[in-house]
């Protein structure tokens, strides 16, 4: 048997289709069907929202930096304040006699201890008057 | 491609495709049309970003293609085989010696593989050149002719039988 015999007897019996019409009906139908579907994952539907998926390290993010600002916060709200001025610059107002104040075990009689009162007395004398 | 020009590019290449998948299924008009609704379906999809209008027949007899051999990959791990049978209610023949000249054709047809059903259904009865089949079924065009000679000596043995 040739090609063209072949080809020949092929085209004499082609199956016949006649319901093209109706057939496409159904497609249309179906491409409606698609084109919704589509539309409603374009437009951020439920579904769109339940299929998004969230980062870990973004969900944990807000939480993180809650409580780190909660700590800072506790920090400056607790910590115990100085009882001496830590600023570079500071000049203290007091005689130069009570930053060099002697001790108790300087002192070796009463009269030791007489003339020291004295002495600063009329330091801190000398220092309200310069105020 | 919009949806418009889909629709007219598929209007036109509508009886083609069914008569193809038609004559693939041994008449199994039913499977045929499920093939041909899943396939174009699958095709409107991809149009979104399909432009080659120029291409478009080859392209959708590729898609086609693709998920007639699904189904038939399928229908053989279920053990489904054709119905040569069916092939009678493909057209309407009226004398009795037609009837019988026609099944004959489309069991000897039958007894093709898919690939091999796929290249003679395309060339003989869809008068597609081979460089088209060759785009259509993804193959070699050395592919494409061993695919239509062993068609052709299978057919050619079983007709003149």
């Amino acid at each position: 048997m040739k090609d063209q015999e072949l080809r020949d007897k092929f085209h004499a019996y082609r199956p016949q289709i006649d319901d093209n019409d109706a057939f496409m009906d159904k497609l249309m139908a179906q491409m409606d069907a698609e084109d919704a579907r589509q539309q409603t994952l374009d437009l951020g539907s439920p579904v769109r929202q339940e299929a998004r998926i969230v980062p870990l390290y973004r969900r944990v993010l807000p939480w993180v930096a809650g409580i780190a600002a909660a700590a800072v916060v506790a920090v400056l709200l607790l910590k115990e304040p100085t009882t001496h001025p830590t600023e570079t610059g500071y000049e203290s107002r007091l005689p130069e006699y009570y930053h060099n104040a002697p001790s108790p075990s300087d002192f070796s009689s009463y009269e030791d201890v007489v003339n020291e009162i004295e002495q600063s007395g009329w330091q801190l004398e000398k220092a309200i008057a310069q105020l | 491609m919009t949806r418009e020009i889909f629709t007219q590019l598929v209007h036109k290449e509508l009886p083609g495709l069914r008569r193809f998948l038609l004559a693939a299924c041994s008449g199994n008009g039913d499977e045929a049309d499920d093939i041909a609704q899943e396939a174009l379906m699958k095709a409107y999809v991809a149009s979104r970003s399909f432009d080659d209008e120029a291409g478009f027949s080859a392209w959708l007899y590729r898609i086609a293609c693709n998920t007639l051999i699904d189904h038939q990959r399928k229908q053989t791990v279920r053990g489904i085989t054709l119905d040569i049978g069916k092939a009678h209610e493909m057209a309407a023949v009226s004398c009795s010696d037609d009837s019988f000249a026609y099944q004959e054709l489309y069991r000897a047809i039958d007894g093709l593989n898919v690939s091999e059903r796929t290249a003679v259904l395309l060339f003989y009865m869809e008068d597609r050149p081979i460089k088209e089949i060759t785009a259509i079924m993804n193959v070699a065009e050395g592919t494409v002719k061993a695919y239509l000679s062993r068609g052709r000596e299978h057919l050619r043995t079983k007709l003149s039988k």
